[in-house]
């Protein structure tokens, strides 16, 4: 097998917060080969935004990143602060949320282009960026009559489009994108998935698609992540981790997603917590069914079972005592903490 | 069907228009340069006890439809019966009374609450308002009651707090309760569900749905959400800029949908169950400009089943060239582009019903037919040329002539409590050059 593309391992963000340290990332570790789509899914606070920005070397002022971040062989963390933004810059694409605020209002598409261009790759003519640029917008199906438009000429389904050929003018061997399609009508988002699903039959970059969505994850990645409270807490292929969760917040997160074959609601008890003060050992302990005495003292090693991997006692019982192995009754949190 | 039950609401050729304003003189003044029909020409019955799902895009006029039913928004005509009251230009303090057993709950439970006034004094003051509960002991009692009947419990907890101290379900929560203190009769529910976090959602249309059994509740369910929609409703409309294009049992529409639209939706949900594919026959383009829709079928330039008379016109043709010049190589795309000169001219009005004309770049009329009909050639499949009687070029332009549009209608499909608006289904009726709604640009 080739080399990873993108090899995190133990990386670690944390910020200020009006209360304390906020520990976004708390020690995640994986992998991303060429041509792979890995889906980060998580809910709003697990830290799945902070990761992804953290990779690109996005992160608020005063922030602190640690651990070890490789692309392409080289440890981005301990290069020069120079350096690192040159092999990002050039390797590593991200497309946002909200195309409307990353695109300049008051520069034409083609100056979006050309000034990329420019900055990154110097020795090609005005001519070459040219034909770079509509080549890239025109796989994206972005007519070359629109190439001198602005961008509020545009519908927000062609804006994301945009994006998506900006981050790949550049041929970047990694993409980031961060929930591309949230912002998007149905049908749109329909669309933007099957142009991701062409850009990888094509230009095979890897690429880390955060998203809240798990139907998303089901129809355009290969691999998942679930995070929980600034961890991974369980990694594999889509499909066997659909089929055979083995973490329970995965378990709970696939049966509370409402689908067009919901015929009956679940939830999961109690909120996410909060990670200036995050539970101790497994984050999940206080929501889960079946939470034991070890879960809230020893933070839970990561078992791998055939080809998933997952951060949960309940796979490792045989390393637990009997006190251990006590069943812990589930945290009572009255209905109106749920939400 | 046994005999019919009186309607809650029934909305009858409903339509709202709003107001182009293009800057800041004209709305000084108050001219205007065009309207959107955000809603157009909707008819709807609404049963006691039912949950009836308004589905459609951003854009497709579902919010302003459900504003409208509690005369929120001014409709432009067509009337909204309230147990066989008439909404429609009643006064403000004439509407007040109704508004109790009319409320509403929007998709942003932040934005609903003030943020300087406590859950609890929201609710008393709507309380106050509807003159409900008399007494200040009343008063609290009633807003206790109806905290914990959403699941904000103990009511002391949560009487005193800001909506800042609040996580996102329990504001929406509180959005719930106030509306529900008020005793409605029914709840226009405006995406309730699609700011919130996956694991919360099912929580809050769970509380909804415990609402309507014990309170008897009538609900109006506005979303986007397919999926939520089949679960919580028991009727469906789909919408389409400003249009309902199909609505039915809820059972039906999913095992069956027949409005290309409906089909196309249904397609893209993302389903999470990975053994299934990505569609690939997805409509093209995006909603279009509500200000200035398509003649015809509105959704007939997206329409993978659209055939001669869906309303085929000049500017499709455009959207046929951009779509061309995506694919072939850059020099001839240049030529063409040059050819083919600005784009606005193929947004040209009509003056002759049904004949579009283009002029191209002086004197090369005979050239640009020449690509026409090369894109004809190359996609003969593509619908637009099944809506192309006839293109002729003569020295300075291009004149094509395209089949008698109709606009479809909402009509029952025989043998089913389905009613869709579409030629696939019921023989067009064309327009006969009529000021129809569709066929007549009012940007112009």
């Amino acid at each position: 097998m080739s080399a990873p593309v993108v090899d995190v391992r133990d990386m670690r963000v944390w910020y200020a917060g009006p209360s304390g340290p906020v520990q976004a990332v708390d020690g995640v570790t994986f992998a991303l080969r060429q041509g792979e789509v890995l889906g980060l899914v998580g809910e709003s606070g697990s830290g799945k935004s902070t990761l992804g920005r953290g990779l690109m070397g996005l992160v608020p002022r005063g922030a602190a990143i640690d651990g070890s971040i490789e692309f392409d062989g080289r440890d981005l963390l301990s290069l020069p602060k120079k350096e690192r933004g040159r092999v990002r810059g050039a390797g590593m694409g991200l497309i946002f949320q909200e195309p409307m605020t990353r695109l300049d209002p008051l520069m034409k598409v083609s100056k979006h282009f050309t000034e990329v261009l420019k900055v990154h790759e110097p020795k090609l003519s005005k001519d070459e960026a040219r034909i770079r640029a509509l080549d890239a917008l025109r796989s994206l199906g972005i007519p070359p009559t629109r190439y001198d438009n602005y961008p509020h000429e545009f519908s927000g389904g062609m804006r994301q489009r945009i994006m998506i050929a900006l981050a790949l003018v550049l041929r970047p061997k990694f993409i980031v994108a961060d929930e591309p399609t949230t912002a998007l009508d149905v049908l749109v988002e329909a669309q933007i998935l099957r142009i991701l699903a062409d850009i990888r039959e094509r230009y095979a970059p890897a690429i880390l698609l955060i998203t809240h969505n798990l139907g998303i994850v089901a129809e355009a990645c290969d691999r998942v992540a679930v995070m929980y409270a600034g961890r991974i807490v369980e990694q594999g292929p889509v499909r066997d981790i659909f089929a055979t969760p083995r973490h329970p917040y995965t378990r709970a997160l696939l049966n509370s997603t409402i689908s067009l074959s919901t015929r009956e609601l679940h939830s999961i008890p109690g909120a996410p917590p909060d990670l200036v003060r995050p539970p101790t050992a497994c984050r999940f302990h206080p929501r889960c069914e079946h939470v034991m005495r070890v879960c809230a003292d020893v933070f839970p090693p990561t078992v791998r079972v055939d080809r998933q991997e997952a951060e949960c006692w309940l796979l490792a019982t045989d390393r637990i005592d009997a006190a251990g192995r006590a069943p812990l009754s589930r945290q009572e949190v009255p209905v109106a903490d749920e939400a | 069907m046994p005999t019919k039950p009186e309607p809650v609401v029934s909305i009858s050729d409903l339509h709202v228009d709003f107001a182009l304003r293009t800057n800041a003189v004209a709305r000084l003044i108050g001219s205007s340069s065009g309207t959107v029909r955000a809603v157009d020409g909707v008819n709807i019955e609404l049963a006691a006890g039912e949950v009836l799902g308004i589905v459609g895009e951003s854009g497709s006029g579902k919010s302003t439809l459900g504003r409208a039913l509690l005369g929120l928004v001014r409709p432009t005509g067509g009337s909204v019966r309230y147990r066989g009251q008439e909404l429609v230009g009643l006064r403000e303090t004439q509407l007040r009374p109704l508004r109790r057993k009319l409320q509403m709950v929007f998709q942003d439970p932040h934005a609903s609450l003030n943020p300087s006034m406590t859950v609890g004094r929201a609710i008393s003051d709507a309380l106050r308002i509807h003159g409900l509960h008399p007494g200040a002991a009343a008063r609290a009692a009633a807003v206790a009651a109806a905290l914990e009947r959403v699941g904000l419990a103990p009511a002391a907890r949560f009487v005193d707090k800001y909506p800042g101290e609040l996580s996102g379900g329990q504001k929406q929560r509180a959005v719930i309760a106030r509306a529900i203190a008020l005793g409605p009769d029914v709840l226009v529910a405006d995406e309730p569900i699609s700011m919130l976090d996956m694991s919360v959602r099912s929580k809050i249309l769970g509380l909804l749905d415990e609402l309507k059994r014990d309170l008897g509740l009538t609900y109006v369910y506005i979303t986007h959400d397919l999926a939520s929609a089949r679960f919580f409703c028991d009727r469906i409309a789909i919408m389409y800029l400003g249009k309902i294009v199909e609505t039915g049992p809820t059972d039906e529409i999913f095992a069956n949908p027949r409005h290309p639209y409906t089909k196309a939706l249904l397609r893209a949900v993302p389903d999470p169950d990975p053994s299934h594919d990505v569609p690939r026959d997805l409509p093209r383009g995006e909603v279009p400009d509500a200000a200035d829709p398509p003649a015809g079928c509105p959704f007939h330039p997206r329409c993978p089943e659209s055939f001669a008379p869906c309303g085929w016109q000049l500017r499709d043709v455009r959207m046929i060239l951009e779509q061309r010049w995506t694919t072939v190589d850059p020099e001839q795309y240049t030529a063409e582009v040059r050819l083919a000169g600005d784009a606005e001219r193929f947004n040209a009005p009509e003056a002759t019903p049904g004949v579009g004309v283009v002029h191209p770049a002086a004197g090369r009329a005979e050239e640009l037919l020449a690509v026409l009909a090369d894109e004809r050639d190359t996609h003969p499949e593509e619908p637009l040329w099944r809506g192309v009687q006839a293109m002729a070029a003569d020295d300075r332009a291009v004149r094509l002539e395209f089949v008698p549009r109709a606009v479809p209608q909402l009509l029952p499909i025989a043998g089913s409590d389905v009613s869709v608006s579409c030629h696939l289904y019921h023989e067009p009726v064309p327009d006969g050059g009529s000021d129809d709604a569709g066929s007549v640009s009012p940007a112009q």
